[in-house]
């Protein structure tokens, strides 16, 4: 017998090293197991979010731009969540490696398992309003994420292309000052052709679209106003959800409106 | 206390496995029966003197010792108990934040070495032995590595994968690449 083998076991006695029992390694494998569901879960919301973020913008009211530029498309894109989703896969991934011999399964097919997945469970959730729900959590409770990551808000804050939005601080007969999402003050010129959609409510307070010309830094002539929350047949954030009074007004708006359904 | 004479000769690694769980001292059966070969493992993975090889091979068969009830059946006890000697020459590595530059081999690697990678044997032994030995040191460590596993060790692909944990598609990749350096580098050498 060889000295090291001879002297391990004798530490081993002497020392008196014990073996980790199974449920150690059972414990091990349930953690990776629950980590792995949980980012193929979160996986799923990113989508949900994501596929909420693209569904929730005004593409009829930008329809006119996307005729010629791409630029709404690309600002519409919601790459934080993208960026996220795909961390989520990769975490997916290493997760599925420690579990068993998984480590012997190509990254790509993990990976495109894990997709698969994940789109089916975000496309459940974003039927079931969940991606609404999380992205409407989100931007009330952490104002970051609403100034920095809502892609609606980067498409109507563009006075350049004719796209603004805010809320009304003062109203006039024929002006209105827009405290933009910017928080840059606005002055919003209304003339006899400016369309007002039956759905905003031009008081003091009231968050709206505004579509319309650049005349001068921080004057802006309105072509047509929109309210922000409540488009035909939509979701009233005003309102705090599928509310009634949301509902019936679209529902008078109806008629001629053509406008999307969520 | 069990010895050496008493270990089950013709038991498999599996069946020496089970028996250590029942029974303990059997452990000695299994350190005996990888104590030279991976020794010799830790040894070609880095520059440790004899002392430090052994240190590190004491440490590998207490851990394999401890986390032997995780032994996955399914995998060979080979691999398994390989895979643990590398996972601590490289927490060893990282520990003393270095990589070695040189490579120590004996005659005997590299005569498995030239056939491995289809070497010209024809030339000197002396200077096949020195370009060899250039050629490895100038390798990528992971390169070096797979190598090492491959032609020195003479693990299957099978074995390569579970030992380094990656799929065998990777590894048949990893080994064409690792081979297709070394060739440079000996080419160079030999120039």
């Amino acid at each position: 017998m060889s000295n090291l083998s001879q002297s391990v076991a004798d530490k081993i006695n002497k020392e008196q090293i014990k073996q980790k029992p199974v449920w150690i390694f059972v414990i091990q494998k349930i953690f990776w197991t629950i980590l792995l569901v949980l980012s193929v879960v979160f996986g799923g919301v990113s989508v949900a979010i994501i596929g909420f973020l693209l569904v929730e913008q005004d593409w009829v009211e930008l329809q006119p731009e996307l005729a010629n530029r791409i630029t709404p498309v690309l600002l519409a894109i919601p790459y934080l969540w993208l960026i996220i989703f795909t961390g989520l896969i990769f975490l997916s991934w290493y997760y599925f490696k420690h579990l068993g011999r998984c480590y012997r399964q190509p990254m790509f097919k993990v990976a495109a398992w894990v997709l698969s997945l994940s789109l089916v469970i975000g496309l459940g959730l974003l039927t079931l309003g969940w991606g609404e729900r999380v992205n409407n959590y989100l931007a009330s409770a952490v104002p970051i994420y609403s100034r920095n990551f809502d892609t609606r808000h980067h498409v109507w804050q563009r006075p350049l292309a004719g796209y603004i939005s805010g809320q009304i601080i003062q109203l006039g007969s024929n002006q209105l000052r827009l405290a933009a999402l910017d928080n840059k003050i606005w002055l919003v010129r209304l003339n006899g052709d400016t369309k007002i959609d039956a759905l905003a409510i031009l008081d003091l307070g009231g968050q709206v679209r505004v579509i319309g010309y650049q005349l001068a830094p921080f004057d802006f002539l309105a072509k047509e106003i929109k309210d922000w929350d409540c488009v035909c047949g939509g979701y009233c954030e005003r309102c705090g959800g599928h509310c009634a009074g949301c509902e019936i007004s679209c529902q008078i708006k109806e008629s001629g409106c053509g406008q999307r359904k969520r | 206390m069990l010895t050496v004479k008493n270990c089950p000769v013709k038991a498999s690694d599996a069946e020496l496995v089970e028996l250590v769980l029942d029974n303990s001292d059997y452990f000695i059966c299994l350190m005996e029966r990888y104590e030279a070969k991976l020794r010799r493992y830790i040894l070609r993975l880095g520059r440790f003197s004899a002392e430090d090889g052994d240190d590190l091979l004491q440490e590998v068969f207490i851990k394999a010792y401890k986390n032997l009830r995780g032994f996955n059946i399914e995998m060979s006890f080979s691999a398994w108990i390989y895979r643990i000697a590398h996972n601590h020459v490289i927490s060893q590595f990282r520990h003393n934040s270095a990589r070695p530059l040189t490579v120590e081999l004996d005659t005997n690697d590299n005569s498995l070495l030239a056939t491995g990678l289809q070497l010209d044997g024809r030339i000197d032994q002396v200077l096949l032995a020195e370009s060899i030995k250039r050629a490895l040191e100038k390798l990528r460590p992971a390169y070096r590595e797979i190598l090492t596993l491959k032609f020195l060790e003479d693990r299957s692909y099978d074995e390569l994968a579970d030992i380094l944990q990656k799929p065998p598609g990777t590894i048949a990749t990893l080994i064409h690449k690792a081979k297709k350096e070394f060739k440079q580098h000996w080419t160079y050498e030999q120039s």
